[in-house]
């Protein structure tokens, strides 16, 4: 039976759908969340049990990540977001960053962030905070050990005659699957998808960056495959004078 | 000692909210389980909260339509908005709502954005 048969419009349903899912899904998120919180704070709680903890609790916090990046894209694909207009990039590179241990409270992350106070501005929106996020939570993603290393350059870059700021995050123990490289920034989603692995955040980093003319690249450290290391790099339309 | 209503639609929300706070030594006054009860229970009451914690989806009566509703009754009203529809945190502070926190959030941060507000 299909859904015409059932006088249901799955396209115009699916944004309700989603706003509906979302939320059921987040609340039962906030609940889990808080009491996983309740339970660390426990005073016999032991080493061992703090860890399971720590591990569901950033398992919850990617799901909720993911519910908010579908509903941010879907936002901004329906142009509910504001207009583009001059923003400072640095507070949501910290914000980001604080974020991202948030996120992964059982890792020991080491954000090194090149060059620390200077101003940055580009045309973006409130998705700026998100899309920063998601680079760097696919920097970390991307990497099996405990311990992260990400160093961060944020420089000025001339691109086809435009002044981008250009944000580098390098993490030199990611392991990148060659499907990002490859099948993410082809014109065309791949066909078979059963190799589509670790994607959905760049995916969304990617969906993001094009709504405010921003551009992202993943590739290796050092081309070839053989050795770990990634590069992400995104380039945001600069809205300062050099 | 703070006290404060609670408003959310989920009983297991209400429930891990009130038990939250009080062990952290806030006084739960109230709890409401949608807008219009929410302004039923403010308007009725001697003892108005110091912070109200508001949630956005809920029947009869949104969160954003309560929240207006209570700062028209007292303009110097606390409320911290908390939703899991992060969109709506720009109607949600025009409506008067002092803080906003998206869902899922830590209760640290909770606590940090009550005694924010807590301090003259």
């Amino acid at each position: 039976m299909t859904a015409k048969e059932f006088d249901y419009d799955p396209d115009s349903h699916l944004g309700i759908f989603m706003e509906l899912l979302g939320h059921d899904v987040l609340n039962s998120n906030q609940a889990v969340l808080s009491y996983l919180e309740l339970i660390m704070a426990s005073p016999c709680m032991d080493q061992k049990t703090r860890k399971y903890a720590e591990r569901a609790t950033s398992q919850i916090r990617s799901s909720a990540l993911l519910i908010e990046n579908c509903r941010r894209v879907m936002a901004a694909k329906g142009d509910k977001l504001g207009k583009l207009a001059p923003t400072e990039l640095l507070p949501s590179v910290k914000k980001a960053t604080e974020n991202l241990r948030h996120l992964f409270p059982e890792r020991k992350i080491d954000v090194q962030i090149a060059p620390k106070g200077s101003k940055a501005e580009v045309f973006a929106n409130e998705i700026l905070d998100d899309l920063v996020l998601n680079v760097l939570v696919t920097a970390v993603q991307l990497d099996m050990k405990d311990d992260i290393k990400i160093k961060l350059d944020i420089t000025p870059a001339d691109i086809k005659g435009k002044k981008h700021w250009t944000i580098r995050a390098e993490n030199a123990n990611a392991q990148i699957p060659p499907t990002l490289t490859r099948d993410l920034w082809g014109p065309n989603p791949p066909q078979d998808r059963s190799k589509m692995v670790k994607m959905a955040g760049l995916l969304f980093a990617r969906m993001m960056a094009e709504t405010i003319g921003a551009h992202l690249e993943a590739d290796e450290l050092v081309k070839g495959g053989s050795v770990p290391g990634c590069v992400l790099t995104l380039h945001l339309r600069r809205a300062d004078r050099p | 000692m703070t006290s404060v209503l609670i408003v959310d639609d989920e009983l297991f929300i209400v429930e891990l909210y009130r038990d939250i706070l009080q062990l952290r030594g806030y006084r739960v006054i109230g709890t409401a389980f949608d807008g219009e009860e929410a302004v039923r229970k403010y308007s009725a009451s001697n003892d108005k909260p110091d912070i109200i914690i508001m949630d956005h989806r809920m029947p009869v009566m949104n969160g954003v339509e309560a929240t207006k509703e209570i700062v028209r009754m007292n303009p110097t009203q606390k409320v911290i908005f908390v939703s899991a529809d992060i969109l709506v945190e720009k109607e949600a502070r025009e409506a008067g709502a002092k803080e906003f926190l998206p869902k899922p959030f830590r209760m640290d941060d909770l606590i940090e954005k009550m005694e924010r507000l807590s301090t003259p």
